[in-house]
């Protein structure tokens, strides 16, 4: 009989442990050196929370919003302020930011870069990272940040923050 | 010291065996038992999910003359019960949320085990994914498939790093943790079939959201505008594996375009030069917009992302004429069988549109 129950437990133990066994991994947060700081200081890292940062970042010129595909609760949103963008997609807990865009030159990242600046310049202001060529254009990664320097012409066409 | 040997007898020995084996079917009959309920039923949340399976029970019925595949832009814009009604042709859509083009292929792969069409329209946008995105959309389009090699290779092409092949054979371990969010639907639907949420795999919207058209939206830019080499790649084995089967593939970009959901001129080039190079039709249907009679004020359901019912009814009757008149697809309307078929399918298909239309 006491064999019996040892198996039967061992049977229920296996089953409670299967049963707490969770799959789910989430990336985030911002470990990375390349973060855009706005105008009025606000620093958006991409995989930060979202909802502080919309806030402190006040009034937007536009949003858009975006329902997931497939019914997933939580929306995307695009907000559209002078100078950046930022897009946020629903995470574990929350929204967060997945993309900054830079627009036009009226803003500029820490490390000085902004649209129009030439090659020369933007190669020489990101000089301490390392970069990484996409036909013409280059990528600089820290942490789980990519910054995307798109260029056309010689001269700085699109700066990027999206993550790794 | 003396030595005292015990011996176990022989009553015992198969008492204790009786008992492993009794706790090693418990153990297989609890996740067997608990799947069917713990498995997501897709029914009012993520209607999605239902897609791939509903395909089965309708190719088991009648074979289709064209099949759909790709994501959402294939089951929110074309709807077979108007390709049958007004020209005769019998289609499915075999379409997915974020179907990227390897779950399309692996879905035709699979339809290909049941019937040979004579065209298979696929939708580009999943073009621009060279990577699995994530484990819900891989559920939605796997899960349901019925079990063949086809399905091994589709899992194996579609998981994401996190993700184990183990849990698509044995469910369980990737749905256990749903116990806190069972619902009367887990339970009703267990062991029973679920009603069909799509129309010959027309997900149904009948709600109208109107797009900003006044919104100034400038699409973001790309670091790279080349297509990933790995989509691009299955769209060859796309096209090796209709070639192969004598069935004519069509490329097609759905009318919308969405400040989420962009399609680049850069891209359109790309699909317009492979179309060219290899002799496929290939429709971008976002400059006719206009020309079908769309109107994104009230043909939306989302604010422009997605047509609902209304504009998927003016669209699908634009592409059925191409289909018809371009790639002879037969009108079956004078075929008894198939014909009993589609009315029920048609019928259906219309109930659904008012018993929705009252709810809205």
């Amino acid at each position: 009989m006491k064999t019996t129950l040892r198996i039967l437990s061992l049977t229920l133990a296996l089953l409670a442990l299967t049963l707490c066994f969770a799959a789910c991994g989430n990336k985030g947060g911002s470990d990375s050196k390349l973060v855009f700081v706005t105008p009025n200081n606000v620093t958006l890292a991409v995989g930060a929370p979202a909802a502080d940062a919309v806030t402190t970042l006040g009034d937007w010129v536009s949003m858009n919003s975006s329902d997931s595909c497939g019914g997933f609760s939580g929306k995307d949103y695009l907000y559209t302020y002078h100078g950046f963008r930022m897009s946020t997609t629903p995470a574990k807990d929350g929204q967060i930011i997945c993309k900054v865009e830079l627009t036009d030159d009226s803003v500029k990242t820490p490390e000085g870069l902004f649209i129009g600046m030439s090659r020369a310049d933007a190669e020489a202001a990101m000089k301490s990272f390392t970069a990484e060529k996409v036909g013409d254009n280059l990528v600089y990664t820290s942490g789980a940040t990519k910054l995307q320097v798109v260029f056309r012409d010689g001269a700085v066409t699109g700066i990027i923050y999206v993550a790794a | 010291m003396e030595n005292t040997i015990i011996k176990t007898p022989k009553k015992t020995l198969w008492l204790r065996a009786l008992c492993i084996v009794i706790a090693l079917a418990i153990l297989a009959a609890i996740p067997a038992v608990l799947t069917p309920i713990l498995m997501p039923k897709y029914l009012t949340v993520s209607k999605e999910g239902s897609l791939t399976e509903e395909y089965y029970s309708a190719v088991a019925e009648t074979n289709h003359d064209v099949l759909f595949v790709g994501d959402c832009e294939i089951f929110e814009s074309f709807v077979p019960a108007i390709l049958w009604e007004e020209y005769g042709i019998s289609a499915y859509l075999r379409g997915g949320a974020q179907q990227l083009v390897w779950h399309s292929y692996y879905l035709l792969e699979d339809a290909l085990r049941y019937e040979t069409p004579k065209a298979v329209v696929f939708n580009v946008y999943a073009l621009k994914y060279g990577e699995p995105q994530k484990e819900a959309y891989n559920r939605m389009a796997l899960d349901g498939m019925e079990w063949s090699s086809v399905k091994a290779e589709a899992i194996r092409a579609s998981m994401t790093e996190e993700e184990d092949f183990l849990t698509y054979l044995f469910p369980f371990f990737r749905y256990h943790s749903r116990w806190s969010e069972l619902t009367t639907e887990d339970f009703t639907y267990a062991w029973k079939d679920k009603p069909a949420v799509s129309d010959s795999g027309y997900l149904m919207q009948t709600g109208v959201v109107p797009a900003d058209t006044q919104a100034d939206y400038t699409p973001e830019q790309l670091i790279d505008y080349t297509l990933p080499a790995t989509a691009m790649a299955y769209l060859d084995r796309m096209r090796a594996l209709c070639a192969e089967k004598g069935i004519e593939l069509i490329l097609v970009k759905a009318p919308t375009n969405f400040w989420r959901y962009h399609w680049y001129d850069e891209w359109d080039a790309q699909i317009t030069d492979y179309a060219a190079e290899h002799g496929l039709a290939y429709y971008n249907l976002i400059p006719k917009a206009y020309e079908m009679g769309l109107d994104m004020a009230t043909d939306t359901y989302d604010g422009g992302a997605h047509l609902n019912v209304y504009g998927a009814e003016k669209l699908t009757r634009y592409f059925g004429e191409i289909l018809a008149k371009d790639h002879a697809i037969p009108d079956r309307r004078g075929e008894s069988d198939i014909a009993s078929v589609w009315q029920r399918r048609v019928e259906a298909y219309y109930d659904r549109k008012t018993a929705m239309e009252s709810r809205e």
